[in-house]
Protein backbone atom coordinates (compact mmCIF):
# COMPACT_ATOMS: atom_id res chain seq x y z
CA UNK A 1 0.00 0.00 0.00
CA UNK A 2 2.03 3.05 -1.08
CA UNK A 3 0.87 5.78 -3.14
CA UNK A 4 3.34 7.57 -5.69
CA UNK A 5 3.33 11.09 -3.56
CA UNK A 6 6.98 12.36 -3.74
CA UNK A 7 7.99 13.71 -0.26
CA UNK A 8 9.99 16.11 -1.83
CA UNK A 9 7.38 17.28 -4.03
CA UNK A 10 4.95 17.63 -0.87
CA UNK A 11 8.20 19.27 1.30
CA UNK A 12 8.50 22.08 -1.72
CA UNK A 13 4.79 22.78 -1.13
CA UNK A 14 5.22 23.22 2.66
CA UNK A 15 7.29 26.12 1.71
CA UNK A 16 4.71 28.17 -0.35
CA UNK A 17 2.72 28.41 3.08
CA UNK A 18 2.73 31.81 4.90
CA UNK A 19 5.15 32.97 7.28
CA UNK A 20 4.11 33.33 10.52
CA UNK A 21 3.38 36.73 11.86
CA UNK A 22 6.67 38.97 13.32
CA UNK A 23 4.31 38.77 16.87
CA UNK A 24 4.06 35.05 16.80
CA UNK A 25 8.12 34.79 16.17
CA UNK A 26 8.98 37.47 18.97
CA UNK A 27 6.70 35.62 21.66
CA UNK A 28 7.93 32.35 21.00
CA UNK A 29 11.54 33.94 21.35
CA UNK A 30 10.39 35.79 24.01
CA UNK A 31 8.86 33.58 26.00
CA UNK A 32 11.83 30.73 25.76
CA UNK A 33 14.13 33.67 27.74
CA UNK A 34 13.44 33.29 31.68
CA UNK A 35 14.82 36.74 31.99
CA UNK A 36 11.82 38.16 30.24
CA UNK A 37 8.75 40.20 32.03
CA UNK A 38 5.07 40.42 31.29
CA UNK A 39 6.17 44.28 29.96
CA UNK A 40 7.93 42.79 26.87
CA UNK A 41 4.67 40.76 25.86
CA UNK A 42 2.80 43.26 26.16
CA UNK A 43 5.09 45.56 24.08
CA UNK A 44 5.32 43.09 21.32
CA UNK A 45 1.09 42.23 21.60
CA UNK A 46 0.79 46.37 21.48
CA UNK A 47 2.13 46.27 17.51
CA UNK A 48 -0.44 43.68 16.51
CA UNK A 49 -3.59 45.20 16.10
CA UNK A 50 -6.09 42.16 15.33
CA UNK A 51 -4.00 40.49 18.19
CA UNK A 52 -4.71 42.76 21.10
CA UNK A 53 -8.72 42.88 19.48
CA UNK A 54 -8.83 39.01 19.87
CA UNK A 55 -7.01 39.10 23.46
CA UNK A 56 -9.49 41.38 24.60
CA UNK A 57 -12.76 39.82 23.03
CA UNK A 58 -11.50 36.08 24.73
CA UNK A 59 -10.40 37.70 28.44
CA UNK A 60 -13.79 39.08 27.90
CA UNK A 61 -15.96 35.82 27.49
CA UNK A 62 -17.40 34.60 30.57
CA UNK A 63 -15.18 31.82 30.90
CA UNK A 64 -12.85 34.09 32.65
CA UNK A 65 -15.21 35.08 35.08
CA UNK A 66 -13.97 38.88 35.34
CA UNK A 67 -15.84 41.22 37.36
CA UNK A 68 -15.78 43.88 35.17
CA UNK A 69 -15.18 44.58 31.78
CA UNK A 70 -10.97 44.51 31.00
CA UNK A 71 -10.56 47.27 28.06
CA UNK A 72 -6.75 47.15 28.43
CA UNK A 73 -4.03 45.34 27.25
CA UNK A 74 -1.55 44.55 29.88
CA UNK A 75 -4.67 43.53 31.88
CA UNK A 76 -5.63 41.18 29.66
CA UNK A 77 -1.89 39.76 29.26
CA UNK A 78 -2.35 39.16 33.03
CA UNK A 79 -5.69 37.68 33.30
CA UNK A 80 -4.88 35.11 30.16
CA UNK A 81 -0.91 34.86 30.88
CA UNK A 82 1.78 34.72 28.38
CA UNK A 83 1.13 31.02 27.16
CA UNK A 84 -2.23 31.76 26.11
CA UNK A 85 -1.46 34.59 24.61
CA UNK A 86 1.15 32.60 22.26
CA UNK A 87 -1.25 30.24 21.56
CA UNK A 88 -4.00 32.74 20.04
CA UNK A 89 -1.47 34.38 18.54
CA UNK A 90 0.01 31.03 16.57
CA UNK A 91 -3.76 30.12 16.16
CA UNK A 92 -4.39 33.99 14.25
CA UNK A 93 -1.75 33.93 12.00
CA UNK A 94 -1.65 30.04 11.06
CA UNK A 95 -5.27 29.95 9.99
CA UNK A 96 -4.19 27.47 7.25
CA UNK A 97 -2.76 25.04 9.43
CA UNK A 98 -5.32 25.22 12.23
CA UNK A 99 -8.39 25.91 11.10
CA UNK A 100 -7.75 23.72 8.03
CA UNK A 101 -10.37 20.44 7.51
CA UNK A 102 -8.69 17.23 8.55
CA UNK A 103 -10.84 15.21 5.84
CA UNK A 104 -7.73 12.51 5.74
CA UNK A 105 -8.42 12.30 9.56
CA UNK A 106 -12.27 12.27 8.98
CA UNK A 107 -11.83 15.27 11.59
CA UNK A 108 -14.23 18.61 11.20
CA UNK A 109 -12.67 22.21 10.81
CA UNK A 110 -11.48 23.77 13.83
CA UNK A 111 -10.21 20.00 15.52
CA UNK A 112 -6.41 20.64 15.17
CA UNK A 113 -6.65 23.67 17.41
CA UNK A 114 -8.34 22.03 20.19
CA UNK A 115 -6.42 19.10 20.14
CA UNK A 116 -3.01 21.08 19.85
CA UNK A 117 -4.47 23.66 22.89
CA UNK A 118 -5.53 20.52 25.35
CA UNK A 119 -1.60 18.93 24.52
CA UNK A 120 -0.41 21.83 24.95
CA UNK A 121 -2.02 22.74 28.55
CA UNK A 122 -1.02 18.85 29.20
CA UNK A 123 2.24 19.39 28.03
CA UNK A 124 3.08 22.12 30.35
CA UNK A 125 1.49 20.36 33.71
CA UNK A 126 3.70 17.32 32.62
CA UNK A 127 6.82 19.19 32.55
CA UNK A 128 6.23 20.31 36.13
CA UNK A 129 7.84 16.68 36.47
CA UNK A 130 10.78 16.67 34.84
CA UNK A 131 13.96 15.35 35.79
CA UNK A 132 15.54 18.14 35.04
CA UNK A 133 14.39 21.62 34.50
CA UNK A 134 11.94 22.02 31.34
CA UNK A 135 10.56 25.83 30.81
CA UNK A 136 6.70 25.27 31.14
CA UNK A 137 6.56 27.89 28.56
CA UNK A 138 8.40 26.00 25.94
CA UNK A 139 6.57 22.59 26.75
CA UNK A 140 2.87 24.43 26.13
CA UNK A 141 4.21 25.96 23.00
CA UNK A 142 5.42 22.59 22.32
CA UNK A 143 2.11 21.60 22.67
CA UNK A 144 0.53 24.15 20.45
CA UNK A 145 2.96 23.21 17.46
CA UNK A 146 3.74 19.28 18.05
CA UNK A 147 0.68 18.24 14.91
CA UNK A 148 1.21 20.95 12.77
CA UNK A 149 1.79 18.62 10.08
CA UNK A 150 -1.19 17.03 10.04
CA UNK A 151 -2.90 20.48 8.51
CA UNK A 152 -0.35 19.38 5.53
CA UNK A 153 -0.90 15.69 5.21
CA UNK A 154 -4.43 15.43 5.39
CA UNK A 155 -5.54 16.05 2.14
CA UNK A 156 -2.90 13.35 0.93
CA UNK A 157 -4.55 11.40 2.99
CA UNK A 158 -8.38 12.09 1.94
CA UNK A 159 -9.25 9.14 -0.19
CA UNK A 160 -7.89 6.59 2.27
CA UNK A 161 -9.16 6.85 6.16
CA UNK A 162 -10.73 3.84 6.33
CA UNK A 163 -7.96 2.52 4.82
CA UNK A 164 -5.07 3.44 7.39
CA UNK A 165 -7.59 2.70 10.50
CA UNK A 166 -8.01 -0.45 8.90
CA UNK A 167 -4.22 -1.20 8.44
CA UNK A 168 -3.51 -0.57 12.39
CA UNK A 169 -6.80 -2.45 13.47
CA UNK A 170 -5.45 -6.17 12.01
CA UNK A 171 -1.96 -4.97 12.81
CA UNK A 172 -0.80 -4.81 9.53
CA UNK A 173 0.52 -1.52 10.71
CA UNK A 174 2.11 -0.67 14.31
CA UNK A 175 -0.19 2.17 15.02
CA UNK A 176 -1.58 5.43 12.95
CA UNK A 177 2.19 6.92 12.27
CA UNK A 178 3.35 3.85 10.79
CA UNK A 179 0.20 3.40 8.99
CA UNK A 180 0.73 6.74 7.27
CA UNK A 181 4.43 5.63 6.02
CA UNK A 182 3.15 2.79 4.70
CA UNK A 183 0.15 4.63 2.63
CA UNK A 184 2.33 7.53 1.54
CA UNK A 185 6.18 6.87 2.18
CA UNK A 186 5.93 9.30 4.91
CA UNK A 187 4.35 10.79 7.92
CA UNK A 188 2.76 14.12 9.56
CA UNK A 189 5.92 14.40 11.82
CA UNK A 190 8.40 14.70 8.64
CA UNK A 191 5.99 16.95 7.12
CA UNK A 192 5.52 18.81 10.24
CA UNK A 193 9.40 19.13 10.45
CA UNK A 194 9.32 20.68 6.86
CA UNK A 195 7.01 23.54 8.08
CA UNK A 196 8.89 24.24 11.26
CA UNK A 197 11.99 25.05 9.16
CA UNK A 198 9.91 27.01 6.75
CA UNK A 199 8.49 29.08 9.77
CA UNK A 200 12.31 29.33 11.02
CA UNK A 201 11.21 28.30 14.40
CA UNK A 202 14.13 28.17 16.69
CA UNK A 203 14.90 25.08 18.87
CA UNK A 204 13.35 22.90 20.02
CA UNK A 205 10.85 22.93 17.83
CA UNK A 206 11.60 21.38 14.88
CA UNK A 207 13.16 18.23 16.65
CA UNK A 208 9.42 18.37 19.01
CA UNK A 209 7.36 18.46 15.48
CA UNK A 210 9.60 15.88 13.93
CA UNK A 211 9.87 13.48 17.37
CA UNK A 212 6.87 13.90 19.19
CA UNK A 213 6.14 10.11 18.13
CA UNK A 214 9.20 8.67 18.47
CA UNK A 215 10.92 10.90 21.47
CA UNK A 216 13.97 8.45 21.87
CA UNK A 217 14.86 9.49 18.25
CA UNK A 218 15.10 13.18 19.10
CA UNK A 219 18.70 14.95 19.91
CA UNK A 220 19.85 14.16 23.84
CA UNK A 221 19.60 18.12 24.23
CA UNK A 222 16.13 17.80 23.57
CA UNK A 223 14.01 14.64 24.72
CA UNK A 224 13.02 16.32 27.76
CA UNK A 225 10.91 18.70 25.44
CA UNK A 226 10.08 16.08 23.17
CA UNK A 227 8.54 14.20 25.91
CA UNK A 228 6.54 16.58 27.37
CA UNK A 229 4.90 16.77 23.52
CA UNK A 230 4.84 13.05 23.26
CA UNK A 231 2.86 12.87 26.62
CA UNK A 232 1.02 16.19 26.41
CA UNK A 233 -0.39 14.48 23.15
CA UNK A 234 -1.56 11.21 24.32
CA UNK A 235 -3.12 12.86 27.63
CA UNK A 236 -5.42 15.11 25.04
CA UNK A 237 -6.56 12.10 23.36
CA UNK A 238 -7.35 10.36 26.02
CA UNK A 239 -9.51 13.42 27.41
CA UNK A 240 -11.35 12.74 24.36
CA UNK A 241 -9.87 15.74 22.32
CA UNK A 242 -7.78 13.94 19.21
CA UNK A 243 -8.25 14.72 15.54
CA UNK A 244 -10.75 12.53 13.83
CA UNK A 245 -10.07 8.64 13.00
CA UNK A 246 -6.81 8.42 14.35
CA UNK A 247 -7.07 9.33 17.75
CA UNK A 248 -5.47 6.98 20.66
CA UNK A 249 -3.97 4.91 17.58
CA UNK A 250 -0.46 5.98 18.76
CA UNK A 251 1.96 4.34 21.04
CA UNK A 252 3.29 5.48 23.98
CA UNK A 253 6.89 5.37 24.66
CA UNK A 254 7.56 3.15 27.46
CA UNK A 255 11.13 5.26 28.26
CA UNK A 256 9.20 8.37 29.18
CA UNK A 257 9.47 7.40 32.96
CA UNK A 258 13.47 8.42 32.59
CA UNK A 259 12.60 11.91 31.84
CA UNK A 260 10.47 12.65 35.14
CA UNK A 261 10.01 11.86 38.03
CA UNK A 262 6.34 11.35 38.45
CA UNK A 263 4.46 11.14 41.92
CA UNK A 264 2.05 8.33 42.44
CA UNK A 265 -1.52 9.29 40.59
CA UNK A 266 -0.07 11.36 38.62
CA UNK A 267 -1.95 11.42 35.29
CA UNK A 268 -5.34 11.51 37.15
CA UNK A 269 -4.39 14.42 38.64
CA UNK A 270 -3.25 15.77 35.90
CA UNK A 271 -6.09 14.54 33.51
CA UNK A 272 -8.43 16.57 35.74
CA UNK A 273 -6.44 19.99 35.87
CA UNK A 274 -6.33 19.61 31.85
CA UNK A 275 -9.95 19.10 31.51
CA UNK A 276 -10.90 22.05 33.34
CA UNK A 277 -8.30 24.79 32.31
CA UNK A 278 -8.89 23.26 28.52
CA UNK A 279 -12.64 23.89 29.13
CA UNK A 280 -11.98 26.88 30.50
CA UNK A 281 -9.66 28.14 27.31
CA UNK A 282 -11.77 26.84 24.49
CA UNK A 283 -14.86 28.77 26.15
CA UNK A 284 -12.86 31.66 26.16
CA UNK A 285 -11.20 31.30 22.92
CA UNK A 286 -14.84 30.37 20.99
CA UNK A 287 -16.17 33.05 22.68
CA UNK A 288 -18.93 30.90 24.50
CA UNK B 1 -36.11 17.25 19.30
CA UNK B 2 -34.80 17.55 22.89
CA UNK B 3 -31.47 16.57 22.87
CA UNK B 4 -29.02 17.28 26.46
CA UNK B 5 -25.46 17.10 25.98
CA UNK B 6 -23.67 15.98 28.75
CA UNK B 7 -20.10 17.07 28.84
CA UNK B 8 -17.40 15.33 31.07
CA UNK B 9 -18.26 14.30 34.57
CA UNK B 10 -22.05 15.64 34.05
CA UNK B 11 -25.57 13.22 33.97
CA UNK B 12 -28.53 13.58 32.74
CA UNK B 13 -32.25 11.51 33.10
CA UNK B 14 -35.07 12.24 30.86
CA UNK B 15 -38.76 11.07 30.45
CA UNK B 16 -39.06 13.43 27.50
CA UNK B 17 -40.94 11.66 24.61
CA UNK B 18 -38.72 11.98 21.99
CA UNK B 19 -35.28 13.15 23.74
CA UNK B 20 -32.07 12.05 23.54
CA UNK B 21 -29.15 12.35 25.70
CA UNK B 22 -25.77 12.26 24.44
CA UNK B 23 -22.06 12.85 25.13
CA UNK B 24 -19.17 13.50 22.88
CA UNK B 25 -15.79 11.99 22.14
CA UNK B 26 -15.42 9.86 25.44
CA UNK B 27 -11.48 8.77 24.87
CA UNK B 28 -10.73 7.10 28.49
CA UNK B 29 -14.12 8.30 30.19
CA UNK B 30 -17.02 5.95 30.34
CA UNK B 31 -20.70 6.26 29.84
CA UNK B 32 -22.70 4.41 31.76
CA UNK B 33 -26.66 4.13 30.21
CA UNK B 34 -29.50 3.12 32.15
CA UNK B 35 -33.50 2.71 30.75
CA UNK B 36 -36.28 1.67 32.06
CA UNK B 37 -38.55 0.05 29.32
CA UNK B 38 -41.49 0.37 31.45
CA UNK B 39 -41.66 3.86 32.51
CA UNK B 40 -39.92 5.09 29.34
CA UNK B 41 -37.12 6.69 31.08
CA UNK B 42 -32.87 7.16 29.94
CA UNK B 43 -30.41 8.39 31.99
CA UNK B 44 -26.15 8.95 31.60
CA UNK B 45 -23.76 9.61 33.50
CA UNK B 46 -20.01 10.72 31.70
CA UNK B 47 -17.84 8.81 34.63
CA UNK B 48 -13.95 10.16 33.82
CA UNK B 49 -11.33 9.27 36.33
CA UNK B 50 -12.13 5.47 38.57
CA UNK B 51 -12.39 6.91 42.47
CA UNK B 52 -13.12 10.38 43.96
CA UNK B 53 -10.59 10.04 46.76
CA UNK B 54 -8.01 12.24 44.42
CA UNK B 55 -10.07 15.21 45.19
CA UNK B 56 -13.19 14.91 47.04
CA UNK B 57 -14.02 18.38 46.42
CA UNK B 58 -14.87 17.98 42.87
CA UNK B 59 -17.08 14.80 43.30
CA UNK B 60 -19.53 17.17 46.11
CA UNK B 61 -20.02 19.75 43.62
CA UNK B 62 -19.83 17.15 40.31
CA UNK B 63 -20.41 13.95 40.82
CA UNK B 64 -20.39 11.96 37.98
CA UNK B 65 -16.72 12.66 37.53
CA UNK B 66 -16.23 9.58 39.33
CA UNK B 67 -17.08 6.08 38.75
CA UNK B 68 -18.10 5.63 42.90
CA UNK B 69 -19.99 8.94 43.41
CA UNK B 70 -21.35 9.01 39.78
CA UNK B 71 -23.08 5.47 39.53
CA UNK B 72 -24.61 6.06 42.98
CA UNK B 73 -26.12 9.47 42.05
CA UNK B 74 -27.24 8.40 39.15
CA UNK B 75 -29.47 6.28 40.43
CA UNK B 76 -30.30 8.30 43.16
CA UNK B 77 -31.25 11.18 40.46
CA UNK B 78 -33.26 8.12 38.47
CA UNK B 79 -35.54 7.43 41.17
CA UNK B 80 -37.50 10.29 40.76
CA UNK B 81 -38.54 9.95 37.34
CA UNK B 82 -39.84 6.33 38.71
CA UNK B 83 -42.36 7.85 41.00
CA UNK B 84 -39.74 7.55 43.70
CA UNK B 85 -39.41 4.23 43.16
CA UNK B 86 -35.69 2.74 44.88
CA UNK B 87 -33.52 -0.54 43.79
CA UNK B 88 -32.47 -1.10 40.37
CA UNK B 89 -35.45 -3.68 39.37
CA UNK B 90 -36.58 -2.99 35.86
CA UNK B 91 -32.98 -1.60 34.60
CA UNK B 92 -31.05 -1.95 32.26
CA UNK B 93 -27.66 -0.70 32.15
CA UNK B 94 -25.14 -0.24 28.83
CA UNK B 95 -21.53 0.94 28.80
CA UNK B 96 -19.54 2.70 26.39
CA UNK B 97 -16.05 4.31 25.90
CA UNK B 98 -13.22 3.37 28.37
CA UNK B 99 -10.37 2.87 25.84
CA UNK B 100 -6.67 3.64 26.14
CA UNK B 101 -4.08 4.44 24.04
CA UNK B 102 -1.72 1.84 22.50
CA UNK B 103 0.44 0.87 25.85
CA UNK B 104 1.61 -1.38 27.93
CA UNK B 105 2.09 0.30 30.90
CA UNK B 106 -0.29 -0.04 33.88
CA UNK B 107 -0.38 3.71 34.47
CA UNK B 108 -2.09 4.58 31.17
CA UNK B 109 -4.50 1.98 31.49
CA UNK B 110 -7.36 4.74 32.86
CA UNK B 111 -9.68 3.40 30.47
CA UNK B 112 -9.65 -0.14 31.75
CA UNK B 113 -9.56 0.92 35.12
CA UNK B 114 -12.69 3.02 34.72
CA UNK B 115 -14.51 0.07 33.10
CA UNK B 116 -13.76 -2.36 36.12
CA UNK B 117 -14.53 0.70 38.79
CA UNK B 118 -18.05 1.10 36.93
CA UNK B 119 -18.60 -2.69 37.22
CA UNK B 120 -17.71 -3.06 40.68
CA UNK B 121 -20.17 -0.25 41.57
CA UNK B 122 -22.84 -1.38 39.40
CA UNK B 123 -22.15 -4.71 40.96
CA UNK B 124 -22.84 -3.36 44.28
CA UNK B 125 -26.34 -2.34 42.90
CA UNK B 126 -26.66 -5.80 41.74
CA UNK B 127 -26.79 -5.00 38.37
CA UNK B 128 -24.54 -6.65 35.16
CA UNK B 129 -24.49 -4.57 32.10
CA UNK B 130 -26.64 -5.96 29.04
CA UNK B 131 -23.58 -5.07 26.42
CA UNK B 132 -20.78 -2.58 26.34
CA UNK B 133 -18.39 -1.60 23.86
CA UNK B 134 -15.44 -0.46 25.78
CA UNK B 135 -11.76 -0.85 25.54
CA UNK B 136 -9.47 -0.84 22.32
CA UNK B 137 -8.05 2.50 21.00
CA UNK B 138 -10.88 4.13 19.72
CA UNK B 139 -12.79 7.49 20.54
CA UNK B 140 -16.48 7.18 20.49
CA UNK B 141 -19.57 9.64 20.91
CA UNK B 142 -22.62 8.08 22.25
CA UNK B 143 -26.07 8.94 22.39
CA UNK B 144 -29.41 7.35 24.36
CA UNK B 145 -33.30 7.40 22.96
CA UNK B 146 -35.74 8.00 25.62
CA UNK B 147 -38.49 6.84 23.82
CA UNK B 148 -36.85 3.23 22.98
CA UNK B 149 -33.27 2.88 25.10
CA UNK B 150 -31.72 2.62 21.85
CA UNK B 151 -28.13 3.48 22.17
CA UNK B 152 -26.16 4.53 18.75
CA UNK B 153 -22.42 5.03 18.72
CA UNK B 154 -20.43 6.92 16.95
CA UNK B 155 -16.28 7.23 15.63
CA UNK B 156 -14.73 9.52 13.17
CA UNK B 157 -14.01 6.97 10.58
CA UNK B 158 -15.45 4.25 11.16
CA UNK B 159 -19.65 3.29 10.60
CA UNK B 160 -21.94 4.16 13.04
CA UNK B 161 -23.03 1.26 15.70
CA UNK B 162 -26.09 0.09 18.08
CA UNK B 163 -26.00 -1.19 21.14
Amino acid sequence: MQSMISIDEVVGRTKLLPLLSQSSMRLMEIIKDDRHTLADIIRIVSLDAPLTARLLMVVNAPAFSQSGQVNSLSRAVAVLGEKVVTGIALAMCAPFIYENDLSGYAGERGLLWKHCMRAAIASREVSRYGAREINPDVAFTSGILHDIGKAVISEYLSDMTGLLLEEVQTQKAADFLDAERQALGFDHTVLGEAVARHWQLPAPYPQVVRFHHEPMLAPEAFRHEVFCAHLGDLIAMMGGTGTGADTLLYRLDEHFEEYFDFPPLWLEATLLTVSDEYEKTKAAFYGE
Amino acid sequence: MKVTVLGVGEMGVDDTPGAVIKTFALGSCVAVMVYDLKHKVAGMVHVALPDSSIKPDRAATLPGYFADTGVKTLFRLFSGFRGGMTGTRGLTVRLAGGANIMATHAGFNIGKRNTEAVLAHLGAFGLTPMSMQVGGSIGRTVSIEVDTGRIVLSSPGRTDSVI
